[in-house]
């Protein structure tokens, strides 16, 4: 026989609304229990987007070192020594270390009013680095090309600005592309516009960027630079770039290998763990106090169900004397707990999907540097047809018991007068 | 139609109570009957195991040729379904269902269809005199008008048996002859073979025949002389 005829939805119906305080306030657990659940995905899955955001511009495999002074005393040397590296350690980096893939040294350098154009100057941060640069971050060229190895090895001076930098130095119809400016009093030809493909990493957009051979001659840097990063060759954990290079370095400066302070570095892959388990550990409390609020719901109506059966066993009795089979009454139950389970939890997915669109739309852009991690929440098809069989088992799963307890009425026990 | 021999029945809560202690009876097609007995004399338990509410120990219990010992839910609701018709003391109609719909539930568990179902449980109001209330819920209709709405949902399977518990018990006097009166007439114009169980001297006399039980047993045959 059909469950879900006409008949058995009428009757359905009229057991749910004979008590209409009691359905609202029981459906009123899986309404809220759904609406947790969605409204926790969201703001789980805007975590996780967020972090995606954060890491999208940087290769995960890189590492950097930077220096700073001695801590112990080592082959006549005292402790507290500073010392620099120097372009022969990127040679020595090179033939030594086999886990290394690309070798970024830097310049950094900037003084008042640095950067000039005819009658418009400003101030920006100037880097000296190699053409590897452009190969380990994600940059958008907007337009010219970034810096090539040519570049350094004829010492050309050419250089490659952000786009808020050619913005202030340059009209709006400018092509500022092959023009001449002054970078820290020395005439450089602009080849290039880049701006950031992300908020993550090193912000491009207000600098400009010199083949650091270049820099280094012109400048007077000799053969030194401020800071390192190498990333790993495929196959290679960034975890073994950060031992080989710090052996390299110590033993090419005199450094004891014991010495814990004298190279720093930092290594992106830890990093992006240590982030990646919160998230994680975040998007597992989400689900637990989710799937908790929805639970306990579902006990709830499976509670009530109880009790209305309780408060039915003469009619269920009688259904039986008359012919009902045990399918029958067990649909009957199943059916009622699952239409009480589905609307309440319907009325929660239909709340809770607007609020996860209100959230989307609230947060969409609004997620700056400096305001903490990027948060994107996002309600997704997949996540919502999720939600949804959850709640279907969660009807099914309510009425399992009160349909067994149903089950276990003898008519005769239900109908006797006494 | 209904062949009993040496049924046993003995209930096991606390301390066993035997019931029935080796009952025998002949109920033949057509026949109207009626069952007395004081409380406790096992009389409304012979009245669940003729009606497959409840299991007996031993013996054998054929309805209609057919042997009826431990057959499961689903078998047993088939056969109350189709063969068998219940009249109860306390009308056990469902409270939130009128009078019609009431009526047509048997057959709503037979897969009938809604139209047809509705049609014949109009039918059958029509014939206890109460079709103008078809649509009033049970706490809307007086005690006699109930029994006749619990009568007709007895009849609407067309039973070849049917049992009633009690069936004038809550009733007034005048009601009850009434009630007697629709049962008896049923019973000649349909040939459905009825048992009454009762302990009203007056209600068993308007039978044609009265089994007298005691203690677990039948005690005696008393045949009236209506027919």
């Amino acid at each position: 026989m059909m469950i879900w005829d006409r008949d058995s939805m009428q009757e359905i119906w009229v057991t749910i609304s004979r008590n209409k305080v009691r359905s609202i306030l029981t459906g009123f657990g899986v309404f809220w229990g759904l609406l947790m659940l969605i409204v926790l995905m969201t703001i789980g899955s805007g975590f996780r987007n967020g972090i995606n955001q954060l890491v999208s511009g940087i290769s995960i495999n890189t590492c950097e070192f930077w220096t700073y002074k001695t801590a112990e005393p080592y082959k006549g040397y005292k402790s507290g020594r500073w010392w620099r590296m120097d372009n022969r350690d990127v040679e020595l980096i090179r033939r030594k270390a086999p886990s290394v893939e690309y070798i970024v040294p830097m310049i950094y350098m900037r003084s008042d009013r640095n950067i000039v154009n005819g009658t418009k100057s400003m101030t920006a941060q100037t880097i000296g680095t190699t053409a590897d640069y452009f190969r380990t971050v994600r940059l958008n060229t907007m337009a010219g090309r970034v810096l090539r190895e040519t570049d350094d090895n004829s010492r050309r001076k050419v250089c490659v600005i952000g786009f808020e930098v050619r913005d202030m130095i340059f009209e709006p119809d400018e092509d500022p592309v092959g023009r001449y400016i002054k970078v820290n009093g020395i005439y450089f030809q602009v080849v290039g516009v880049v701006g950031r493909y992300s908020n993550s990493g090193m912000n491009v957009d207000n600098r400009v960027i010199l083949p650091i051979y270049t820099m280094q001659e012109v400048f007077g840097h000799g053969n030194n630079f401020n800071s390192l990063t190498c990333t790993s060759k495929p196959g290679y954990s960034p975890g073994q770039v950060e031992q080989e290079v710090t052996a390299i370095l110590k033993e090419a400066h005199d450094i004891s290998p014991t010495d814990e302070m004298a190279v720093r570095s930092w290594n992106v892959e830890e990093e992006f763990k240590k982030i990646n388990n919160v998230y994680l550990g975040v998007s597992i409390l989400m689900w637990i106090v989710g799937l908790g609020a929805l639970f306990s719901g579902v006990i709830g109506i499976s509670n009530i169900m109880l009790v209305s059966i309780r408060e039915r066993m003469r009619e269920i009795g009688v259904r039986r004397a008359l012919g009902a089979t045990p399918g029958n009454i067990m649909g009957q139950i199943i059916s009622e707990s699952f239409v009480l389970t589905g609307l309440a939890g319907l009325a929660g997915f239909v709340l809770g999907t607007g609020i996860a669109a209100a959230m989307e739309y609230a947060m969409d852009g609004n997620s700056g540097d400096g305001g903490g991690l990027p948060f994107l929440p996002d309600f997704s098809l997949g996540q919502a047809l999720g939600c949804l069989a959850i709640l279907i088992a969660s009807g099914i799963f309510a009425g399992i018991l009160p349909a067994y307890r149903a089950l276990k009425i003898k008519a005769i026990d239900a109908i006797r007068d006494e | 139609m209904i062949k009993i021999t040496d049924l046993n029945k003995t209930y096991y809560s606390g301390s066993p109570l035997h019931v029935l202690k080796g009952v025998n009876l002949e109920v033949e097609k057509g026949e109207f009957l009626s069952i007395m007995g004081s409380s406790g004399s096992g009389k409304s338990t012979l009245l669940n195991i003729l009606g497959i509410l409840d299991n007996y120990d031993s013996g054998t219990y054929y309805l209609d040729g057919m042997l009826i010992h431990n057959l499961s839910e689903r078998q047993a609701a088939g056969i109350r379904n189709r063969k068998l018709g219940f009249i109860f003391q306390s009308f056990n109609l469902i409270s939130f269902k009128n009078a019609l719909e009431n009526v047509a539930l048997p057959l709503y568990y037979q897969g009938v269809g809604r139209r047809k179902r509705n049609a014949l449980a109009m039918e059958y109001l029509e014939r206890m005199g109460i079709a103008t209330h078809h649509h009033h819920l049970p706490n809307e209709l007086s005690g006699g008008q109930k029994q006749r709405v619990a009568i007709a949902r007895a009849l609407i399977t067309k039973p070849q048996v049917i049992l009633a518990d009690e069936p004038t018990g809550a009733l007034d006097s005048v009601t009850s002859e009434e009630v007697m009166k629709l049962l008896k007439e049923i019973n000649r114009n349909d040939g459905i073979t009825m048992l009454i169980v009762t302990h009203e001297q007056a209600v068993a006399e308007g039978t044609d025949k009265i089994i007298r039980i005691r203690d677990g047993l039948i005690s005696s045959v008393e045949i009236t002389g209506n027919k």
